[in-house]
């Protein structure tokens, strides 16, 4: 009995009783004030567990809101972070892309070897002393020796270890590169040594189009010498 | 036994049977009971969430030209959404149907006009929705006092209280809702909870 009491009572603070029930129900409630007092303490606490509801529901939307507030700063530290590391990044590669044509040059430069008259058989003569001067490094000796080999009539084989020798020394390039310009209209067997060198020397002396014409010229040669490395140059000028 | 149960049983037995079976057979309530019925938390936050999420742009930018700075219109806008959750609870909510939208809406221009006045509502066109005005829960002084032994009840008693009370759940129901082990510690918890508030309230 008392189960289908308090199952009344909560169908009618339910307003699922039917409008007859419901007036008995009311007439029951005007004659009893401890049912009375009952429903009334019933009806107070759905508002109240209602309210605290509401006040759940609310905090809980108060906490959405802010947690998507708190993530905003952390998306734009991400993407600022982000920026940064590209930027970082792009600098890197900028300067490693700017390269100046002498630290290209430097880079790309070894002395070219003697390979005309080696001088390991220990056979020195008038002839092969400069390339012996050569092998130890005094340029300026081999230079000198060359010219004199060279007094009787130009040899371009010789000539091209004489502009070498020069070369080496670092201390004319215009003289070299005059000497180079003359080698690539002669008969020389070393004509793909001689744009290779040349563009090198352009390429010291920012003349970087040169640099570029005597590349492509060696890379169009049949001798596959310093092809990869002029393909490398030519798309660091690029 | 209570007096209306006797009265009813004594003076009109029939009646009193009709009436019990009304009860257990009718269930008018039975949508709203469905509705929350089987509700984890999570479940529940999801469909408030959802609704939250789902009209949060339309409204902001509905109401851009009213002269009411963000979190305003933002209070003004979860005040209404809970108020459309505990009308229609989770499972309506979820089916996202145009009458939530409409009520939703007009919660929200309802509380806007609240705000500022009923002229001043600054909208270009006029609201396509109709103004529902909600009075907002002040607790009298008997439902604070209520509210203080309510809290002080053990926390399964308050959730007992709650899905029976509020939620309309069978007492079977709560027993699969909550941690107590039969139907028998429910209605007795229920009662021996009720008792105690009573006797407080009288204090």
């Amino acid at each position: 009995m008392e189960r289908e009491l308090q199952e009344l009572i909560r169908s009618y603070l339910n307003k699922s009783l039917d409008p007859s029930e419901e007036k008995a129900f009311e007439k029951a409630l005007e004659e009893d004030p401890v049912l009375q007092e009952e429903v009334t303490v019933l009806s107070n606490l759905q508002v109240v567990i209602k309210e605290q509801e509401r006040l759940l529901l609310k905090s809980r939307l108060q906490d959405l809101e802010q947690q998507k507030s708190q993530r905003k700063p952390l998306m734009v530290l991400l993407i600022a972070a982000f920026i940064l590391v590209i930027a970082l990044l792009s600098t890197v590669v900028f300067w490693q892309e700017e390269v100046t044509p002498q630290e290209l040059y430097t880079t790309y430069f070894d002395v070219y070897p003697n390979n005309l008259r080696p001088t390991a058989t220990g056979d020195i003569s008038e002839e092969t002393q400069p390339f012996s001067e050569y092998e130890l490094g005094n340029y300026d000796a081999a230079a000198n020796g060359f010219l004199v080999l060279m007094e009787n009539g130009v040899q371009p084989d010789l000539q091209f270890y004489y502009t070498m020798s020069i070369l080496n020394t670092g201390k004319s390039d215009d003289e070299a590169i005059m000497q180079l310009v003359s080698l690539e209209n002669s008969n020389t067997k070393y004509l793909p040594q001689v744009l290779w060198y040349s563009s090198l020397l352009y390429l010291k002396n920012k003349q970087l189009d040169s640099a570029r014409t005597q590349l492509i010229k060696l890379l169009n040669h049949p001798a596959l010498y310093k092809n990869r490395e002029a393909e490398q140059l030519l798309d660091k000028l690029d | 036994m209570n007096v209306l149960g006797c009265f009813f049983y004594t003076e009109n037995p029939k009646a009193f049977l009709k009436l019990r079976n009304f009860i257990y057979i009718s269930r008018t309530n039975k949508k709203l009971m469905l509705n929350r019925l089987f509700q984890s938390p999570g479940k529940q936050y999801s469909a408030l969430n959802g609704l939250y999420r789902t009209y949060k742009k339309p409204f902001l930018t509905e109401t851009e030209d009213v002269r009411l700075n963000r979190d305003i219109l933002l209070d003004i806008y979860q005040d209404s959404v809970v108020a459309t959750y505990q009308t229609y609870g989770t499972e309506r909510i979820k089916k996202k149907n145009p009458d939530l939208k409409s009520f939703l809406f007009g919660v929200c221009w309802g509380k806007i006009e609240e705000k500022i006045g009923n002229t001043s509502v600054a909208k270009k066109t006029t609201v396509p929705y109709k103004i529902i005005k909600l009075e907002d829960t002040v607790l009298s002084p008997e439902q604070k006092q209520l509210e203080k032994h309510f809290i002080a009840l053990s926390e399964n008693v308050q959730q007992i209280f709650k899905l029976y009370y509020y939620e309309h759940l069978s007492n079977p129901q709560i027993v699969a809702q909550t941690s107590n082990t039969d139907v028998k510690t429910v209605e007795s918890l229920r009662k021996r909870g009720l008792k105690r508030l009573l006797s407080q309230i009288k204090k």
